[in-house]
This record gives structure tokens, C-alpha cells and sequence, in this order.
């Protein structure tokens, strides 16, 4: 209580702070007119001491003349750049540019990385995979008898529940479109511990087959159809089926990623652990670590390999945390981000740094008198500080607006696929980082003006005339020069990264695709019309302009197409199995090679003749055939796929791109559909005579003569296929780029900034030079000299630097090592080339220096 | 303590009759008369003062410094606490 009055007394204070100036003086002046009529005015003076440091000390009793006294800093410091708007201006952008970027990765990667999944205690959820040790996969799905096992055995797991992927079609306007949602077992809802915002989820009852069909919907689904709450315990129909609506979910939840709908999914009451399509969610019981139900479930696992030794040959268990699960390769890609941001940011600063030392060397005079008039060492610091971090500050504002704008276009384009990518936005969180930013970065770069302007002993600066020359202080340049140093080590690190992100994309897109995409319309369709896709296409060659019509389980540029490893069984050869055996597998109509233009190697394609009842027959690509029949001719040998019939080789197709990782075609065998199990769906390719966009309406038009019900899930040149295709990667070099060209272009008008003022306080000495003889060859030799060794050591250091973190950028390369040789030498000679002509412009000016004149000046 | 000690003796006073006060009662003792302004400042921080224009003697307008009762205990303790400082120093100074 006492307290509190005090802290109100001043405050009081605060505001009547004029009537208190009035009241002491007019108190003390009374006093000496008083004193003054008893002893007369000399000796009252001399008794009462000096007045004015005595009305100093009152005030100050009352504590607020700190903040007066920054509040003095602040105004003159707003006045101060105002002043120079050409500094200010210059400096604010560079922070701008700086803190902008930053804040807007920052904002990704908190919506994606930081902030914790939407459901309560997101840190004890997890999914739960088989691996399959002898094909080196971690992370394969899970039949649903190993999962009834798990769930049983395990003690690690408060609940544990299996779902797969759904989709049911619904007609939106007249096309029939694909909704995904998913089937999930009884502890899907508990498990996640998310309750419905409406009605209730399923019970165990439920679950049984027997049941009537059920359903739970999204709330954006629930939108879709109306969003009556009444909905609730009405029925909905999905393709032929009828469902009653049990419940909606609350806005925002979509687990698996993307569902619409929940079904119940009955258990699997056969004993075929061979179906391995589910995947497992789980929550970890409380005190239990990832760690501890990993060797569990892998005991388990274990005892089912023992028990199953057919099916689950090899099999283990893999328990990922959920949020691992989701945001799985984007970590790298954002940390990649985050890397370049954090080099733009530096760089920005050491460039505002470099700046406010030149604008505090030309001040040295004004902070000189300050000192000698007896301010404080600390209080000059602090007035630089404050000046440097409102720099910060308003650099942050302007780059917190542009980062808005360009988080919502990111958001908007999504152009990488980021998963939860629509919580992503400029939130409270990221006004923090980008607050607690700008103000370190300030403190950061107004730190070294700071200390060294209000270093005791710059007094002698005062003796100076305004124009003396500063070549005395070699300390001062070096410090700078330093500034340089670093920046241009970190731009030539972000070129590097840039450069290997470049050269991953050239390789990417030169790779020979195998195929002639131009001219080809594709179409996917579901894989229910397989069966009869051969009608299809024989209505879709009828149309005018249509050359040929083929399908497949894959367009020729996807690696869709199913592959394993030790399913091709080579006649006279041991059954084989591994990841190096993996080897795609394909069914094809006759005419797909011809619609994709690929080309024969040797011997045939399919034809119409390849029949069910013909001899069964197979086409192999190169890959193949240099993998299992080297220096062997392979036409009329005899392979097949597990186990079924043998098929005799008839022809070798050309590699087409799409099959495999990292440029190396994958090996893969080629059906013909009427022979073979159609694996996928159906991919259709239209080669057209005419330019193919041109027929989207016409081919589109003709499915929906022949069959109003089929879903059409893509119609699109196989041109953009393409290009999309390579969106992801062209995105993350083009950010890269854009992060290294600003590093570049920063980071040269801080070597110019450096050079150039090192030329400006050398002018005497230049000017004594010349005037000595030395050649205006050898004037410029020597600044670029300087100018050179600066980028020396940059150099050096961005490279020691470049070679221990490019391997962070490993995942996202395509066909170049992180160490590419390429990548070096090319990021070293752009940025030497810049320096250069950053240096050259002021070495230019110093070989102007007339002597006369730079003699003279002093 | 002087401060408070004269204001508790003679009731409101304005500053200038508190440094003719101090100055009568300690004839020794030499203060630079103007420092009492700050450490009354101070005191009215503290709320052991109150202060309010009024008339003085000579019709002028003075600044009147009153007691409060948080003001009359911290003269107590202060005056106790003195005395007991000037206790144990005597003890030290006496001759045994």
C-alpha cells in the first residue's frame, strides 16, 4: 500500500511537472529574499548553494529523469535522421529487405514446423510402420492383421487405430468429381482425442460390417452441403450408397490430410496379412517415450516375423512422431530457407553497421563535444543505440507489411505443396520473432559505432578541422574492412547454394525424356474403367484431328507406375530380391508407344493381335535389358511377374524419363492390357494433329457421350504436366536465387561503401603519391588491391563455410554432390566479377585525385 | 531527521523557517541551506511530508511543509535508531 501511493506520487508528478519547476523556484526565492533581508544578498547566495543544481537534484528525487533523458535521445534521434533522408532511407530499406524476408520464411516455417498439430497433446501422437529391412523401406503400410497384433501385444499405446484412404464421387454441377476422405477403425477419433463439433463420432457397433452405413463430415464438407446443423442423423448419398451423417468434425481438422468425409472401417476378418494398405495412428501412454514403444513394437514385430515367416518376411516397426510424420522433407527444404534468410539478414546488417560507422565518423565532432561538455560515455553509447534500433524498428514495420503481402501470395500460389500450408500467416508469433529481430539486429549493428564513437580520448578529434583525414586511425578501416569480409563470405555462401540448386534444375530438366510430350493431350481417369478402356479409345481415335489414342498405368513422365523388387523372375536365372532389383511395372494398350512417341530399341511394340488368348508377350525398356541381359540379346526370352505366367520379351522400348530417382531410368516391363492385371489407374494419352489444348473440349465432350457417371480426375497437355512438374524445384531455386542476387547486390554496395570511403579519407595521402610520381595505373592497382584482398578473405571464408553447410541442401539436389566443383567455381568468379566493379568505380575516382588540390585541402 | 524533528516540534513550516530552524537549535551544525529542497522532495516521495501554499508571516506566499502520520513514525524510528548508534558510540568513547 505504501508502495502504491508512492508510485502514484510520481506519477503525479509526472504531469505537473511544470507547476512543480514553478512552485520549487518560486519556494527557493522566497527563501533567498527572506535570507537576502537578514544578511544581505551576497551572503545568502553564497549559504544556499547553487540554486539551479539544487533544483536539478530535487527533480531528479523524483526519479523520472532517466526517462526524461531517453525521451531526449529519442526525439533527437527522430530529428537526426529525418535530417538525412537519403541515409535514413537507404538504411531502412536494407532492414526492410532484411527483416522482411526473414519474417516471411519465418512465418512458414512457424505454420508448418513450430506450432504444435491441432489436436490436444500432439507430442504423444504417432504413426506407426512396418519396414521391410531386405528393401530398405521404413515406412510401408500395414495389413490389418499385423495391426490387430500390434494393438493387442503393445503396452506402449493408449489407443491405437488403423485407417486407409476413401474417396467417394459426388456430382458438382454436371461433372462427377472425386471426394477423398478416409475408413477408419473404432480409436481413430479417440486417438487423435478430437470430440465432433456437432453430433458424436462412431461407436463400436458401428464397426461391424453388418452395420448401417455411417459417416462423420468435415466441416468444410458440411459446408458444401448446406451447413444446416439439422444435417446431423440425415442421410447423405455418396456414389450409390446411402450414409447417415453421424457428426461434423470442427473446422480445420482434416486427418489424414485432405479428408472430407470419416467411414467406419469393419476389421478384416480374413487371415490375408498379405493386404498391406493401412496405415496406424497412435497415442503414446503418458511417460512413455517414442524411443521406448519403438523397441517394444519392434519385439513384436519381431514375433510376428517368427510366427508369419511368409508375409511378414523382414518385417519391422517403425513408430514416427505425428508431427515429423506431416512435416517429413519439408523440414529440410524450410531449414535451407531459413539458412538464406539468416544470411540476408546479416547481411543487411553488417551493411547498416557499415553505414551508421560512416555516418558516426562524420558526427565524431558533435559526439567529441558532447564529451568534453560532459556527457556521459554511456549516454552517447545509448543515443547511437536508440538511433540504430528505431533504424531496426522501422525497417521492421515496412518489412512486416511487405512480408504480409508476400506470405498471403505464397499462401495463395502454394507453389511447393507444403503440408498445413493454410495455417501459414503473419500472426503474433511472428510479430514477436520479428520484433525481438529487429531490435537484437539493432543493438547489433549500432554496437560497434557506439562503443567506438564514445571510446574516451576521440576528444582529440575536436582539434581536427571538419575536413581532416582519417588514414591515421588504421584501426578504424580495418574494422570496417572486416564488415566487408564477412558479408561477402556469406553471399558467396548463398551463391553457392544457389549455383548447386541451379545446376540440380538445369540437369533435372535436360534429362532426356525418352518421349515427345508436344502435341499429347493426357487424361486420368479411375482405375474402374480399365476393363473397358479399349472401347474408349477406339470412340476417341474416331475423332477428327486425334492420331493415335493409347493408356497406361502411368504417363510416361510419373514415376506412378507400381515397382518391387523381387517380383521379375528371369527364366534360367535364381529368384532374386532387394532394392537394387527393383523394377517398375506397366501395363499398356498397343497404342500407348506410339501416343507417347517413344522409341523401339529393338524388335516390337504390342498389337491388337497380343490378345488374351495369344501368346503372352512383354516389352522390357533399355534399363532392363542392360540390367538382367548384358551383352545378351533379350528378344525371345522368357520373364515373368510373381510367380504368374511366362511371357516371351518381344521388344525393347527406349528409357522414358519418369521411372526412377535421380536421373537413372528404372528398369520396367511393359504388359499388354489385354494379357495382365491393370495395376493403377488408367492414363490415357491423346497424340492430336491439331495443338492439343485445342481439343480438351472436344475429347472431354466425347468421354461424357460415352459414360456421363466417369470421373475425369485430370485433362491437361502433357506439356504442363511436365512443366508442373518441375514447379517444386524451379520454386526453390528461384528463391535461392533471388536470396543470393540480393546477397550479391548488397553485399557489392558495401564494398563499394568500404573502398569508397577508404579512398575519400585517403585523398591527401593518394594526392602525395601521385604527386611522388606514382602512375594512375598504380593508384588503381592499389585499390582494387585493397578491394581484392577484401574479397580474398571472403572468398576464403564463404568457401570453409559453403563446404560445411551446402550438404543441408542435399535432399533437394538433383544429380550434383553439395561439394559440385561447378557450383565453387562459378559462385567465386560471380562475385569476384561484382567486387570488382564495386571497387572499380572509386578507384576510379582516386585516380582523378588531383595533387595540387588534395595537398592544398589540409 | 532534523527536518521531520523541527516540523514535529513546531508544527507547518515553510522551508525557509525550517533552515532558520535547524540553524538556531544546532548553532554548530553548517548546512548548505538550499539542500533541504531535495531531501523535502524526497520526503514527499516517501509521504512522510505534505506540502500546500499558504501565507506567511510577512503576507508572502510560502510553501507550508506538514507532519503526516507516517511522517511521525519515521521520526520515531529514526530518533531510536539514532540514539542508538549515539548509545553505542558513547559506550565505545567513555573512559572505563
Amino acid at each position: 500500500m505504501q508502495w502504491f501511493s508512492e508510485v502514484w506520487r510520481r506519477l503525479l508528478f509526472l504531469f505537473r511537472r511544470r507547476q512543480f519547476d514553478r512552485d520549487l523556484e518560486e519556494e527557493m526565492r522566497f527563501h533567498m529574499e527572506m535570507k537576502a533581508r537578514e544578511a544581505g544578498p551576497v551572503a545568502a547566495q553564497r549559504k544556499f548553494g547553487n540554486a539551479a543544481l539544487l533544483q536539478e537534484d530535487s527533480r531528479e528525487a523524483w526519479g523520472w529523469t532517466g526517462l526524461e533523458a531517453w525521451a531526449d535521445d529519442l526525439k533527437y534521434a527522430l530529428r537526426a535522421l529525418r535530417k538525412n533522408p537519403g541515409f535514413t532511407s537507404v538504411a531502412v530499406l536494407t532492414m526492410a529487405l532484411g527483416i522482411g524476408a526473414g519474417t516471411a520464411v519465418f512465418s512458414v516455417v512457424n505454420g508448418v514446423l513450430l506450432r504444435p498439430l491441432p489436436f490436444p497433446q500432439p507430442d504423444r501422437l504417432t504413426m506407426v510402420w512396418e519396414t521391410r529391412e531386405q528393401r530398405g523401406e521404413d515406412r510401408t503400410m500395414v495389413s490389418y492383421q499385423n495391426f490387430r497384433d500390434w494393438k493387442e501385444q503393445s503396452r506402449s499405446f493408449e489407443r491405437m487405430a488403423a485407417f486407409v484412404g476413401a474417396g467417394v464421387r459426388m456430382n458438382v454441377g454436371d461433372e462427377p468429381v472425386m471426394i477423398p476422405g478416409a475408413s477408419v477403425s473404432r480409436d481413430f477419433f479417440p486417438a487423435l482425442g478430437v470430440q465432433p463439433m456437432l453430433g458424436r463420432t462412431f461407436v463400436p457397433e458401428e464397426e461391424r460390417k453388418s452395420a448401417a452405413p455411417v459417416t462423420v463430415l468435415s466441416y468444410s464438407f458440411w459446408q458444401k452441403l448446406g451447413g444446416d446443423r439439422s444435417l446431423v442423423g440425415k442421410k447423405v448419398q455418396f456414389d450409390r450408397e446411402v450414409f447417415t451423417v453421424l457428426g461434423i468434425m470442427p473446422r480445420g481438422f482434416a486427418f489424414p490430410a485432405g479428408s472430407e468425409f470419416w467411414l467406419s472401417l469393419p476389421p478384416d476378418e480374413s487371415h490375408n496379412r498379405g493386404d498391406c494398405s493401412f496405415r496406424v495412428v497412435a497415442r503414446l501412454q503418458d511417460g512413455v517415450t517414442a524411443a521406448r514403444a519403438q523397441s517394444e513394437m519392434q519385439t513384436i514385430a519381431t514375433r510376428l516375423r517368427q510366427a508369419y515367416p511368409k508375409e511378414n518376411n523382414g518385417a519391422g516397426a517403425n513408430v514416427v512422431p505425428l508431427m515429423e510424420q506431416i512435416v517429413g522433407e519439408a523440414r529440410s527444404a524450410l531449414s535451407v530457407f531459413m539458412g538464406a534468410v539468416a544470411c540476408v539478414l546479416l547481411i543487411a546488417c553488417v551493411n547498416v553497421a557499415n553505414l551508421l560507422v560512416v555516418r558516426a565518423a562524420a558526427r565524431r565532432r558533435e559526439f567529441a563535444l558532447r564529451l568534453t561538455l560532459g556527457a556521459g560515455r554511456w549516454r552517447v553509447a545509448r543515443y547511437l543505440l536508440t538511433e540504430s534500433v528505431l533504424l531496426a524498428l522501422a525497417g521492421a514495420a515496412v518489412g512486416v507489411a511487405a512480408a504480409r503481402g508476400l506470405v498471403r501470395v505464397f499462401v495463395a500460389l502454394d507453389p511447393i505443396h507444403l503440408p498445413r500450408i493454410q495455417e501459414v500467416a503473419v500472426d503474433g508469433r511472428v510479430l514477436l520473432y520479428t520484433m525481438a529481430a529487429a531490435m537484437v539486429t539493432g543493438i547489433l549493428f549500432g554496437l560497434a559505432p557506439a562503443l567506438r564513437i564514445s571510446r574516451p580520448g576521440l576528444v582529440n578529434w575536436l582539434k581536427q578541422g571538419p575536413g581532416a583525414s582519417g588514414s591515421g586511425e588504421p584501426g578504424r578501416n580495418r574494422g570496417r574492412s572486416v564488415l566487408a569480409a564477412v558479408q561477402i563470405a556469406l553471399a558467396v555462401m548463398l551463391l553457392i547454394g544457389a549455383g548447386l540448386l541451379m545446376r540440380s534444375f538445369v540437369l533435372r530438366v535436360s534429362v532426356p525424356l525418352g518421349f515427345r510430350p508436344e502435341g499429347v493431350l493426357g487424361i486420368e481417369l479411375p482405375w474402374s474403367i480399365r476393363q473397358r478402356v479399349d472401347e474408349l479409345l477406339e470412340r476417341l481415335r474416331a475423332l477428327p484431328g486425334v492420331q493415335a489414342a493409347g493408356a497406361a498405368t502411368a504417363f510416361p513422365q510419373d514415376s506412378a507406375g507400381s515397382y518391387c523388387g523381387g517380383c521379375l523372375e528371369i527364366e534360367g536365372q535364381p529368384k532374386r530380391e532387394g532394392k537394387q532389383y527393383d523394377t517398375g511395372y506397366m501395363v499398356a494398350t498397343p497404342e500407348f508407344f506410339r501416343a507417347a512417341g517413344m522409341s523401339l530399341r529393338e524388335g516390337r511394340f504390342f498389337t491388337a493381335a497380343d490378345g488374351r488368348d495369344a501368346p503372352q508377350v512383354v516389352v522390357i525398356n533399355e534399363a532392363l535389358a542392360r540390367r538382367d541381359f548384358p551383352e545378351q540379346d533379350p528378344i525371345g526370352r522368357h520373364i515373368r511377374w510373381g510367380g504368374e505366367q511366362w511371357s516371351t520379351v518381344i521388344g525393347v522400348a527406349g528409357n522414358v524419363k519418369g521411372f526412377g530417382i535421380a536421373g537413372d531410368p528404372m528398369p520396367a516391363v511393359y504388359f499388354p492390357n489385354r494379357q495382365a492385371d491393370w495395376g493403377n489407374g488408367v492414363q490415357v494419352l491423346v497424340r492430336t494433329s491439331v495443338p492439343p489444348a485445342s481439343m480438351a473440349g472436344a475429347v472431354r465432350k466425347e468421354m461424357r457421350s460415352w459414360n456421363r457417371r466417369m470421373m475425369i480426375l485430370q485433362l491437361d497437355t502433357v506439356d504442363n504436366m511436365l512443366a508442373s512438374s518441375v514447379t517444386v524445384p524451379r520454386f526453390y531455386m528461384l528463391l535461392v536465387a533471388v536470396f543470393a542476387g540480393l546477397a550479391l547486390a548488397v553485399s557489392s554496395i558495401g564494398v563499394y561503401g568500404t573502398i569508397n570511403y577508404s579512398v575519400a579519407t585517403r585523398t591527401q595521402e593518394i594526392g602525395i603519391r601521385m604527386a611522388l610520381g606514382a602512375e594512375r595505373g598504380d593508384i588503381l592497382a592499389m585499390i582494387l588491391g585493397q578491394g581484392m584482398a577484401l574479397t580474398t578473405w571472403g572468398l576464403v571464408i564463404g568457401l570453409a563455410g559453403a563446404w560445411a553447410s551446402t550438404r543441408v541442401l542435399e535432399s533437394l539436389l538433383f544429380g550434383v554432390r553439395p561439394g559440385d566443383a561447378v557450383a565453387f567455381a562459378s559462385a567465386s568468379g560471380a562475385l569476384a566479377l561484382a567486387i570488382l566493379l564495386a571497387c572499380y568505380v572509386p578507384a576510379r575516382r582516386a585516380t582523378r585525385i588531383d595533387p595540387l588540390e588534395a595537398v592544398k585541402h589540409e | 531527521m532534523l527536518i521531520l524533528k523541527s516540523l514535529a516540534r513546531l508544527g507547518p513550516m515553510h522551508g525557509y523557517g525550517i533552515a532558520q530552524h535547524i540553524q538556531q537549535m544546532s548553532e554548530i551544525l553548517q548546512v548548505e541551506e538550499g539542500s533541504l529542497y531535495p531531501a523535502l522532495q524526497r520526503m514527499l516521495i516517501k509521504g512522510w511530508v505534505t506540502a500546500e501554499w499558504g501565507q506567511s508571516e510577512n503576507n508572502r506566499r510560502a510553501r507550508y511543509y506538514r507532519l503526516t502520520a507516517s511522517g511521525k513514525k519515521q521520526l520515531s524510528v529514526e530518533i531510536s535508531e539514532f540514539e542508538k548508534v549515539m548509545q553505542a558510540i558513547t559506550r565505545v568513547i567513555q573512559p572505563a
